[in-house]
């Protein structure tokens, strides 16, 4: 499933998720944020895979990735991944 | 005291890849300590530049591309596309960290790297203010867009601005936000963008764009720019990184 989510300000998510079993299997996540380190992202996307797909535990994932990579995102929060990535788990992808 | 001097190139090749892996290999050799502070000037021939955490694939029309000869190219900074001619003008500034310049907070660091161009517009008569996050607008409409980085010891920070680009090329090789809307993209990129050459209401050259800019940004920063050349090692490690980033195809289109 794919959903694209406007961050307040302006900044685009666009995420691509394949779920099986209410988990996360694979997940892409695209946009025109800055986030740093820019080298750490694929770990931050890599932090989410397996990971139950519910709000509480994305949120946790998120943050944990943020905390361990020593991530500072500018345009985009940490709250606004876990929003964009719930929001293409509901199935919204014009919300 | 004398002014802090700086490097300045002008320095452009007719392949963006090239271009691209150049605007690596400077800031890299800045923050080793092997050349000065750098800004440098340069233009794409007929190119998309996306940010580093975009999709080519969800950003880029690839048959308008393929029909216009527009190459995509990513680069390494994040940030949005843009659509780059030989009426878009590059500038990029590459400071080694710890400079009495750079702010602890990034927000601050783009708006005080981008009070050069600003200064620079402002020279051009044109009132030109900074948007955050990384814009620079005359009267509510956008004329550069900037992205940044620290890494590698280095403080990176570069923008476009458009001089005369042609913005109706720019809608058709850029996707609409919201597909099947293709007439609303042109005419809001219309009311969103706009250029020097508009806002000044004459036809502008590009030297006279890239004086002011250089004046403007000699005035923000408390520096002087001097006259310099690429050095060997930026050149081997350019072409290094063309070879093995740049111009390869799981760079520029594999996200």
């Amino acid at each position: 499933m794919k959903g694209d989510y406007k961050v307040p300000g302006g900044k685009l998510i666009r995420v691509t998720i394949e779920e099986e079993d209410n988990r996360i299997q694979r997940i892409s996540i695209t946009g025109d944020f800055f986030f740093y380190p820019e080298e750490a992202f694929p770990q931050f996307e890599q932090a989410l895979i397996g990971v139950k797909a519910d709000e509480e535990a994305i949120r946790e994932a998120v943050n944990l990735a943020y905390e361990k990579l020593g991530v500072v995102s500018v345009g985009v929060e940490s709250k606004d991944f876990v929003a964009a990535v719930m929001q293409t788990l509901r199935g919204r992808p014009d919300a | 005291m004398p002014k802090e001097a700086w490097r300045i190139l002008d320095l452009e090749y007719p392949d963006p890849y090239m271009n691209l892996a150049v605007e690596e290999a400077i800031p890299r050799k800045v923050g080793e300590g092997k050349v000065p502070n750098t800004i440098r000037f340069w233009r794409n021939l007929n190119a998309v530049v996306i940010g580093c955490f975009q999709s080519a694939k969800l950003e880029v029309n690839f048959e308008a591309c393929r029909s216009l000869g527009t190459t995509i190219s990513r680069r390494f900074t994040g940030g949005g596309a843009v659509y780059q001619d030989q009426g878009n003008l590059n500038y990029a500034i590459s400071i080694r960290k710890g400079h009495r310049l750079i702010p602890e907070d990034l927000l601050e660091t783009f708006k005080i790297l981008s009070s050069g161009a600003v200064e620079g517009l402002r020279m051009l008569g044109l009132n030109a203010k900074f948007k955050p996050l990384s814009d620079i607008q005359i009267n509510g409409r956008k004329i550069s867009g900037a992205a940044g980085s620290i890494r590698w010891g280095t403080v990176f920070h570069h923008g476009s601005i458009l001089i005369n680009s042609d913005l109706s090329i720019l809608s058709k090789v850029l996707s609409a936000p919201d597909r099947g809307l293709k007439d609303k993209h042109v005419r809001s990129v219309r009311k969103t963008v706009t250029t020097i050459r508009d806002e000044v209401g004459r036809d502008i050259s590009v030297d006279e764009v890239k004086e002011k800019l250089r004046m403007g940004i000699e005035k923000a920063f408390k520096i002087k720019l001097v006259d310099g050349t690429i050095t060997r090692e930026e050149k081997l490690l350019g072409e290094e990184l063309f070879q093995s980033k740049y111009s390869t195809e799981i760079w520029n289109l594999g996200r």
